[in-house]
């Protein structure tokens, strides 16, 4: 089964990779590494930390455009070009397309991120400044917070259409932003309720690592490993979701 | 019958509509069973449910009512998946991939060999030999049908459910077809062909259905459908007449002896007395009435 | 039926979160003890009066915190920035060290380790609804396709 999922994935890799949608995905990372790179012209102090701010706002930021750019709309695409149905009439289920469509965009997703926190250390070396012993493992929670992201785009792709998906997954990302407090301001007639529907909401300031590491607060590994594990924890929960929905639609 | 590769019960397929429209019942309670080593007919007008019976079979759709078993077994399950071959009616694939790559992910996802060798073959048998290495893209209608072909054979499946597989296709491309499922049929596999072309069925299948408006009007062996209920053809020639002048009449069954006796009478010669048999259009528009 | 699949994870999941719901939240300012706020209103006591400027508590609440790769001031304050700091009220702390001004800065899960374990508690929560919901939506359609 896992040899089933694994190719299907490579597919996904080669088909997203041969899709256009990943040259517009470079020229991004490229235009916001080299906006980032133009930082010390402006001759502000610290600039490593304005650097190190920016880059990994723009990791985080990318992680959540990555998302939405690959994602929304691979299943709606194969199901109005009926490349699904020879798919999923014989050689996979749809656990395997879902988990093979996912594997394959997740790849897709870090790569690119790898490469954005790459372009940031040669940003901070070229400029002078040391690389943050905790950049890597704060790219790492990023990837991972790209991936939770994914599953909430897949989500949302097998019950409604790509112009839908993108706002409702930016509203979620900045809702589960907010602090409680924050959420039930916005609905302060009904404050049981506002707050019980933040307790559902992901909790992202667990990945709001940008700060500290800008500022040069070491942040201990072990909360890098409880981070990752709650957003792979939360990014399973978001498949089987997907997974429960996609098995309730009929492929006309 | 846990042996029989395909048995449906019942189906029914209702599509509801939201916001206040009607549903619509594109299938119902339709029953029939494909026997092994069998080729199946599947007839209808458009619209009749062809795809959506078939899309039932296969797992895509969730029956309304009745049942559908392959084996046995759900369909849609593992063990059903592995043992079929599908052809879809105006097949497509992702078009930047070229027909060795597909051949090559497929046999890995179905745990089969991936040899170059046995694709060259596969692609040779289906009529796309050279085209291995282009692009989809650059495929006609007919050659991505002969793909989806390809991909369906590869596995060497138990049965092959094609829906509609030589539509759009010129006439040798059609042949090319019917060989193949003659061969596959020769090999031991079941099929289920479901087609709008009437001469093609009348040629391979062995059994057929055909549908109306969602319901099964007609089933049974070819045979059966094709023969005249209680109605027979007497070939006579009268006495000292040639062949040329051999008469043909059609008689109906409880006339057939006093006619017969009639023909004697006459001095006429009888030749021969046979069932009368009608074409297949003719059982279809009969069934179907003429209409869409 | 079509919204079972999105109503019954997001009830489940609403139930098992509300389970000491205070204690899910991750907003600091809220959970947090007494003790942890606290430091800013000592923190507020120690704030140094006009024109006499003094060293705020050395002692770190965040023994992790290594400031030598902050390059933000790494000198003193010269005479005059420390005239024109005191005449305009502002007052300087210790770099990193939380205060009145950086709860915001701090407020977050990295620095507060009590809310770890409501971390982790959450991450087996939701894995637990993960395999249950695929399980449900699993012999659901077992038992769809059987009818």
């Amino acid at each position: 089964m896992m040899r089933t999922v694994f190719t299907f994935a490579g597919m996904t890799l080669r088909s997203l990779l041969r899709r256009r949608t990943i040259y517009g995905i470079s020229i991004v990372i490229m235009l916001a590494l080299f906006g980032i790179g133009q930082i010390p012209s402006f001759g502000v102090e610290g600039e490593s930390t304005f650097i190190l701010d920016f880059g990994l706002f723009g990791l985080e930021l990318g992680a959540l455009l990555l998302a939405i750019g690959l994602a929304s709309n691979i299943y709606p695409r194969d199901r109005e070009q009926k490349t699904a149905m020879p798919l999923l009439a014989v050689p996979l289920s749809r656990g395997q397309y879902l988990i093979g469509r996912f594997l394959g965009a997740a790849l897709v997703q870090a790569a690119a991120l790898l490469v954005s926190c790459i372009g940031l250390m040669l940003i901070l070396v070229i400029h002078g400044h040391a690389v943050p012993g905790d950049l890597i493992p704060a790219t790492a929670l990023l990837i991972i917070e790209g991936w939770f992201l994914l599953a909430v785009v897949f989500f949302f792709s097998f019950w409604t259409s790509p112009p839908l998906n993108a706002p409702m997954t930016l509203l979620l990302f900045i809702v589960s932003q907010m602090s409680v407090v924050q959420f039930v301001s916005l609905y302060p007639q009904a404050p049981g309720l506002m707050r019980t529907l933040r307790l559902i909401l992901p909790h992202m300031d667990v990945f709001r690592i940008k700060d500290p590491i800008a500022h040069g607060m070491g942040i201990p590994d072990v909360y890098f490993l409880l981070a990752g594990l709650y957003g792979l924890a939360y990014m399973a929960f978001m498949l089987s979701v997907a997974l429960a929905v996609f098995r309730t639609r009929d492929l006309k | 019958m846990k042996d029989r590769p395909l048995e449906v019960s019942g189906l029914t397929k209702v599509y509801r509509k939201s916001l206040g429209m009607k549903s619509f019942t594109a299938v119902s309670s339709i029953s029939f069973n494909l026997n092994p080593g069998e080729i199946m007919g599947f007839l209808g007008p458009n619209g009749a449910g062809k795809t959506t019976t078939i899309k039932c079979m296969l797992g895509l759709l969730k029956p309304s009512g009745g049942s559908v078993s392959l084996w046995g077994l759900r369909p849609a399950s593992s063990r059903v998946r592995s043992r079929i071959g599908y052809v879809p009616e105006n097949p497509d694939y992702e078009d930047s991939f070229t027909p060795m790559e597909f051949l090559a992910m497929f046999a890995s996802m179905r745990g089969l060999d991936a040899g170059k060798p046995g694709m060259n073959a596969l692609l040779d048998r289906v009529g796309l030999n050279g085209w291995g290495t282009t692009r989809i893209r650059n495929f006609s209608k007919g050659m991505r049908q002969r793909l989806s072909l390809a991909l369906a054979l590869q596995s060497k499946p138990d049965m092959l459910i094609m829906d509609e597989p030589t539509g759009g296709l010129d006439p040798i491309a059609r042949k090319e077809f019917r060989d193949i499922i003659l061969e596959e049929r020769a090999r031991g596999a079941s099929i289920f062909l479901s087609s709008h072309l009437l001469s093609e069925v009348e040629t391979v299948c062995d059994r057929a259905v055909i549908l109306f408006r969602g319901r099964n009007v007609r089933e049974g062996s070819l045979v059966d459908l094709l023969t005249r209920e209680d109605s027979y053809l007497v070939s006579h020639i009268p006495p000292g007449g040639a062949a040329g002048a051999m008469i043909e009449e059609t008689v109906s069954g409880p006339a057939l002896q006093a006619r017969i006796d009639s023909i004697r009478a006459a001095g006429n010669s009888i030749i021969e007395v046979r069932q009368d048999i009608r074409s297949l259009e003719e059982v279809f528009l009969s069934a179907t009435g003429g209409n869409p | 039926m079509k919204l079972f699949p999105i109503i019954l994870p997001a009830a489940l999941l609403t139930v098992c979160m509300s389970l000491g719901c205070r204690g899910a939240d991750y907003d600091i300012a809220e959970v947090a003890s007494t003790d942890y706020l606290g430091l800013d209103e000592e923190l507020d006591r120690e704030h140094p009066q006009e024109g006499d400027l003094q060293e705020t508590s050395s002692t770190n609440p965040y023994p992790f915190y290594d400031s030598s790769f902050l390059c933000v001031n790494p000198n003193p304050p010269g005479e005059e920035l420390m005239e024109e700091v005191e005449s305009s009220g502002v007052c300087l702390h210790d770099a990193g060290e939380r205060n009145h001004g950086t709860g915001w800065f701090f407020n977050q899960p990295w620095a507060a380790t009590f809310i770890w374990s409501k971390i982790v508690r959450d991450t087996v929560i939701l894995l637990v609804l993960a395999a249950v919901v695929f399980l449900v939506s699993d012999r659901t359609l077992s038992q769809r396709r059987r009818r």
